[in-house]
């Protein structure tokens, strides 16, 4: 065993508003820069949809994520080390930018710019990689908002594998749910293993994957490695950049700027700890369907004295141990088993996990003759079908998710007989084999969802990452152009324009 | 729009339209939807027209907003004017019946006018 710790993260999309708070606020903080105009590091889906960039789930198409070859070896599926080499100069599997969008900005000085003309002015949308008149927009990073679209484009979401989809084409059998996307901040990243110039590691200390500027040479093999398709090429630094799990802030014991901002209160985050030992044989499971079981095996309770012992052997320190006692996520994915990863059949071992949306029986005609059982309606005749959920989050398994919506099912009619007769109903909380008291817990972490509740992050232990000799006379996280070192390096840690520092006084002499 | 509804009247998602009534009219890219009834239209939030808004070929002026096809009225604090949630355009901004059923014409732009050609005059004149 060899325990190492990670900030894992949980999305609940029951309560998801769609309101794009998270990514807007992401892009605020790290993407407003020349060169990733396009990259969202957060970004907001809404599905049934191919999403973006466009059908990023299809790995057919794309060969993100890894295969369990032949001989049972896991490689990943864009090929194995000497294949990556082969394609550096021509990737086959690399998306190209109309398979994001062209990103644009309305031309808001011509409102006042503008020639004497016969009617007023209109801002019209500019790219902002050719700086050129754009006559359409056609394309976006949720261009599927609210079921945008013909069905006959949106249904080519993969999601549909297996689901008789035509019927929910139909006004009284559509439906739709919002998917937040970042990072998986996976155990078993493919991006780092593709990288020719190894140059993207995921930290030991809190399992957060980074993309080492310093060490980046563009060869962009992360890019079609990664079946999420979350790593961005800059294209001005020329080097690749993704989602940091917002590191600066998590040190110090804050929420990531997505989580922070998010109006729902959907977000959590939490000290997971897990065997390192253990990544290789889970995600090397035979059966895809396995996955999701293989990947909560590789999770270590931290209630364990056994566990404990060996995370302190292992230099996990204590605190994080208490703060893993406490963790929301744990809660969500283990104990109560409502939160699945995103996609495990691509073997990544994903670390930010989704709770499944309840959502309406399937229409108001059938409400009278919808299958009940003890009061709670059959979570099969939702009108989000199962199967569409299971081909997200368990590879196809239904029966987790049916148990996952059963006990939110279950939670809902506890608490409203709770709230409105006043009785605590020890039934319906047996039913979906858990106590009244855990059932509370889970509203309180759930539907509550104070602040000090889904946030439990310790912070950083300098001491354990870095010796303090070896930093002496650096400056920071902004890798020597902060502040100066003599370097004339004209790129920020992100290769964004540096910006004008201000002149002194002294220096105008 | 719904699906069916763009079918027959030959359109595709994101195609430019012009949706008129007697009150008005407005141009915008149209969205086909399942989730919009059959013979119901629906747009969201104001769309303005210094943002993004080409001409109208019925009017010949900018296309409007959503309010541009329902019937506009007058009220007294639009006269105190200064503040632009206080302003009045005729069937364009100002207190609308909207809690009314509005017919509309929904038909495909033909060609695409952003009406930003230097002044000829022309307009004045016509005045």
């Amino acid at each position: 065993m060899r325990v190492r710790a990670q900030i894992g993260k949980v999305l609940n999309l029951d309560k998801c508003i769609g309101c794009h708070t998270c990514s807007v606020t992401c892009k605020n903080v790290w993407t407003s820069r020349d060169g990733v105009e396009y990259a969202w590091f957060n970004n907001v889906e809404t599905k049934p949809g191919t999403g973006y960039p466009t059908d990023w789930e299809n790995q057919k198409r794309w060969n993100g994520g890894w295969v369990r070859n032949a001989k049972g070896k896991l490689q990943p599926k864009q090929g194995s080390k000497w294949r990556i080499l082969a394609n550096i100069f021509a990737n086959p599997d690399m998306p190209e930018i109309d398979n994001y969008y062209e990103p644009f900005d309305f031309d808001y000085d011509h409102l006042k710019s503008a020639p004497d003309m016969d009617h007023f002015p209109t801002a019209r949308p500019r790219s902002k990689i050719t700086g050129e008149r754009m006559e359409k927009i056609e394309k976006g990073p949720n261009w599927e908002e609210i079921l945008g679209g013909e069905f006959s484009k949106r249904s080519q979401d993969y999601n549909f594998e297996n689901v008789q989809k035509e019927i929910y084409g139909e006004y009284e059998n559509t439906f739709m749910m919002y998917l937040p996307r970042l990072c998986e901040h996976c155990l078993n990243p493919t991006c780092s293993a593709s990288c020719p110039s190894g140059a993207i590691y995921k930290r030991e200390e809190d399992g957060i994957v980074l993309i080492d500027q310093e060490k980046c040479r563009g060869w962009r093999m992360c890019i079609s490695g990664c079946p999420y398709k979350k790593i961005y090429y800059n294209w001005e630094s020329g080097k690749s950049e993704k989602c940091t799990f917002c590191y600066p802030r998590i040190e110090s014991g804050q929420p990531t700027v997505c989580s922070e901002t998010c109006v729902g209160r959907i977000r959590y985050l939490g000290v997971i700890l897990y065997d390192a030992d253990r990544i290789e044989e889970a995600a090397n499971s035979e059966k895809e369907t396995d996955l999701y079981g293989a990947q909560m095996d590789v999770f270590l309770d931290p209630n364990d004295p056994e566990v404990i012992a060996a995370a302190l052997r292992d230099g996990v320190p204590e605190d994080w141990i208490e703060a893993a006692k406490v963790s929301p996520v744990w809660k969500m994915a283990m104990d109560w088993k409502v939160a699945f990863p995103l996609h495990p059949e691509y073997r990544t071992l994903p670390m930010v996990w989704y709770i499944p949306p309840l959502s309406p029986i399937q229409n108001a005609a059938q409400a009278g003759q919808i299958a009940m059982s003890d009061q709670m309606p059959d979570v099969r005749s939702l009108r989000i079908p199962v199967k569409y959920l299971a081909n997200m989050l368990t590879a196809g398994d239904e029966e987790p998710i049916v148990h996952a919506l059963e006990r939110m099912s279950a939670m809902r009619l506890y608490m409203r007989a709770l709230s409105v007769d006043g009785v605590r109903d020890e039934a319906i909380a047996a039913r979906v084999g858990m106590s009244g008291r855990v059932i509370e817990d889970m509203y309180k972490i759930m539907a509550i969802a104070d602040y000090e509740d889904r946030f439990v992050i310790p912070t950083a232990h300098r001491e354990q990452v870095e010796d303090g000799q070896d930093i002496r006379g650096g400056c920071g996280f902004t890798d020597g152009n902060g502040c100066s070192t003599g370097s004339d390096n004209k790129y920020s840690l992100f290769g964004g324009k540096k910006k004008k520092t201000l002149t002194l006084p002294t220096e105008t002499f | 729009m719904s699906e069916i509804d763009a079918q027959k009247a030959g359109l595709e998602d994101n195609d430019w339209v012009e949706a008129y009534n007697i009150n008005g009219a407005l141009t915008a890219r149209v969205v086909v939807s399942q989730r919009i009834k059959q013979g119901t239209l629906f747009m969201y939030h104001a769309q303005e027209k210094i943002v993004n808004t080409p001409g109208s070929e019925k009017t010949g002026h900018r296309g409007g907003i959503h309010n541009s096809v329902t019937r506009t009225t007058l009220k007294p604090t639009h006269m105190i004017g200064g503040y632009a949630q206080l302003s009045y355009g005729f069937n364009y901004y100002g207190t609308v019946g909207s809690n009314r059923d509005e017919f509309v014409i929904v038909r495909k732009m033909k060609n695409v006018d952003w009406l930003d050609k230097p002044a000829t005059g022309k307009m004045e004149a016509a005045e």
